[in-house]
């Protein structure tokens, strides 16, 4: 007993002690503090840039020299903004989002704390905020509409039920959103073909809130060799078939697909889809000078939206490089 | 020396008084323990050092059990929740089970001593959140995840004795009960084990900085002609017939797109640190660390550095180093951080 006790004595003196000997030489450690993710940009003859917890406001010449600097200070870190028509849109570390209209002086100009329920992410257009969910969960993605006030305030005007969203993009009058939907095909349960999905990402329980295509007994004819996409969400086993002995055991799975959805904007609370658009990764996209550029793990594709349908203009495909995160 | 004999009446007292403490069951400590619980415990706790052993960048030799960074072969086995948050559902487990093998056990002492676990994992992930208290307070990254496996990690113990209650009362048959001491000890240990498993002496997040120095950032600008074998595109920006993309922290992949369904690889621009750019009146803004550079890209041919403006952004030296990189003695005088070599010695 003794022994015992005074072994364990020994090797907690020992463990204490083999600390001790390191927290002596009593390093400084820097942790992480923050990512910045949209680190500088520019509107109009403004430089707008983040500096501590400050988003620095610069009037510049072509050269960055700069005439009047004005601060929009912070109490936390700022880790994104956005500007987009006379908005500006701030994040910061604890997940606030703030607003700040830009076309009045800067210097009478005041920045509020706006609560955005979804935070996956916004866009802009002509004085509305458009706000997504991305759940986890296929089906319960949601789609707000908010139109802000004289007070900067958003009030929400709509609220649309829809698929998860997987991101989105606004420029002129539409938005684009990518959502994933239902694509149910039959497959083929030979354990030799390469088009049965893992059984262990199959899931029974789950299910859809959406009510629109999504109707269990819904049946497809799709040839049993068509092989699943790589964009595929999810997979979800309904039912398998017992096969007579000239033919494969197969089954009906539920799949999802990402697909785009372009929106128009010019009413701005009853959108409307003008144009849907498969095969997209929609993974993330973007927008610059009328180009919506499909960004996904294999690469680039980047697409004219100057008018509908849209056109795919071309391809730049990655290399074997890695992605830091 | 006069031999004193006790009389019937001493000698029937001291026999009782030697009975009775045979019959204690504080005679003796190692029957106090539960065998079963504490060989659970420890095949447990076993599991998660081989879990690190195969799953993450670990020193074997190193008794730490925070360590580390997820191998990256083996995200492809487990999905990545699964290899991040799996040791705090283990630690709950094995800390529990160890902890209760050593206690009389009642339902109301082992949720106890569950809960304590539990929530003992989770504080520790809130102290490793920069968000709370502004700095994190432990090293590491903090995960609503993780938190979520300890929970589980306690609900397993917990459901495990509501609804196996035949094979649990198998375990918890009547125990001989240490005395006060013992368990003073027992208890201590155990504390001071899972604290040291939880927070320990770890260094495996520790590392020091490799800089660039601010001479070799500032190199003149390099442009070349040949596209990367390795690319990784980023951020893309299209201005008239110029389309740039980044990759982050190396450069700024330019192209001609005066043909838009054809763009074609112009020059590469080395830019260490670059995050991000924009582009205006042909004038290309790229930050690189520290620095902003403002290029002239609107002839291809002849691309050149207008001006840098330096020490424009704020130093941020985990760029490009992972976040959950613990540096020691950085010094921002020296450059900035475009690696780092872990203090344990092994590979970053």
């Amino acid at each position: 007993m003794k022994l015992f006790n005074l072994s364990l004595i020994i090797f907690l003196l020992i463990s204490i002690t083999a600390c001790k000997e390191e927290d002596n030489e009593e390093p400084t450690r820097t942790y992480w503090k923050k990512q910045i993710s949209n680190l500088f940009d520019i509107s109009g003859s403004n430089l707008y840039y983040i500096y501590n917890n400050a988003l620095v406001i610069q009037d510049h010449n072509e050269i960055g020299e700069q005439y009047n600097s004005h601060e929009i200070n912070y109490k936390n870190d700022l880790i994104s903004f956005v500007i987009k028509d006379d908005l500006l849109l701030s994040n910061d570390l604890r997940q606030n989002t703030y607003v700040t209209n830009i076309s009045a002086s800067l210097i009478t100009t005041k920045t509020r704390k706006i609560i955005i329920d979804s935070k996956d992410g916004y866009t802009v257009h002509n004085n509305f905020l458009y706000t997504m969910t991305s759940a986890e969960r296929v089906g319960s993605g949601l789609l707000k509409i908010s139109e802000f006030s004289e007070s900067l305030i958003p009030i929400v005007q709509e609220t649309i039920h829809m698929n998860k969203i997987s991101s989105m993009a606004s420029d002129e009058d539409v938005l684009f959103l990518c959502r994933y939907e239902l694509d149910k095909e039959r497959i083929n349960l030979d354990s030799n073909s390469a088009s049965a999905p893992d059984p262990s990402s199959e899931s029974s329980s789950e299910s859809s809130s959406e009510s629109s295509s999504e109707s269990s007994s819904e049946s497809s004819s799709e040839s049993s060799s068509e092989s699943s996409s790589d964009s595929e969400l999810e997979s979800e086993a309904d039912s398998i078939s017992s096969a007579d002995s000239n033919t494969r055991p197969t089954r009906n799975v539920r799949t999802y697909r990402p697909r785009l959805i372009a929106y128009d904007l010019s009413d701005p609370i009853n959108i409307a889809p003008i144009e849907f658009g498969d095969n997209f990764s929609c993974e993330e996209l973007s927008i610059t000078n009328n180009h919506l550029i499909d960004y996904s793990n294999q690469g680039i594709r980047i697409f004219d939206i100057s008018e509908f349908p849209l056109t795919l203009l071309s391809t730049i495909s990655n290399g074997n490089g890695t992605r830091f995160d | 020396m006069k031999n004193i004999k006790p009389n019937s009446h001493q000698t029937n007292l001291i026999q009782e008084v030697l009975s009775y403490n045979d019959s204690q069951p504080n005679s003796n400590f190692f029957n106090s323990i539960n065998y079963s619980y504490l060989f659970l415990g420890f095949f447990t706790l076993f599991l998660g050092y081989f879990f690190y052993l195969g799953f993450r960048q670990f020193d074997p030799l190193s008794l730490s059990f925070i360590s580390t960074q997820l191998l990256v072969n083996q995200q492809t086995i487990l999905p990545p929740m699964l290899l991040q948050s799996t040791p705090s559902l283990i630690h709950v487990i094995s800390l529990s089970l160890i902890n209760m093998s050593f206690f009389e056990l009642s339902k109301a002492r082992i949720y106890k001593i569950v809960s304590f676990w539990v929530f003992g994992n989770i504080l520790y992930e809130i102290m490793q959140s920069p968000m709370l208290f502004g700095t994190q307070l432990i090293p590491g990254t903090s995960d609503p995840i993780d938190m979520l496996f300890a929970l589980v990690g306690g609900l397993t113990i917990v459901l495990s004795i509501q609804f196996g209650s035949n094979s649990w009362k198998t375990f918890t048959a009547p125990l001989r009960q240490a005395n006060k001491r013992q368990k003073n000890i027992i208890s201590s240990f155990v504390l001071l084990l899972g604290l040291w498993a939880m927070l320990g002496c770890d260094d495996g997040n520790d590392a020091k900085p490799i800089y660039m120095s601010y001479k070799d950032l500032r190199a003149p600008l390099q442009i070349q002609d040949l596209q990367q074998p390795k690319v990784r595109y980023g951020e893309i920006l299209i201005s008239d017939s110029i389309l740039v993309s980044n990759e982050r922290n190396v450069g700024l992949h330019v192209f001609d797109n005066s043909d838009p369904t054809n763009p074609t690889f112009q020059k590469f621009i080395k830019i260490p640190g670059n995050t991000d750019m924009e582009i205006k009146n042909g004038i290309l803004y790229a930050d690189s660390y520290v620095d902003l550079l403002i290029i002239d890209i609107s002839d291809l041919n002849n691309i050149y550095l207008v001006e840098r403006h330096e020490y424009f952004f704020e130093y941020n030296p985990h760029q490009s180093i992972p976040s959950h990189i613990v540096l020691l003695d950085l010094d921002e005088s020296e450059g900035v951080v475009v690696e780092y070599q872990f203090v344990s010695g092994r590979n970053s």
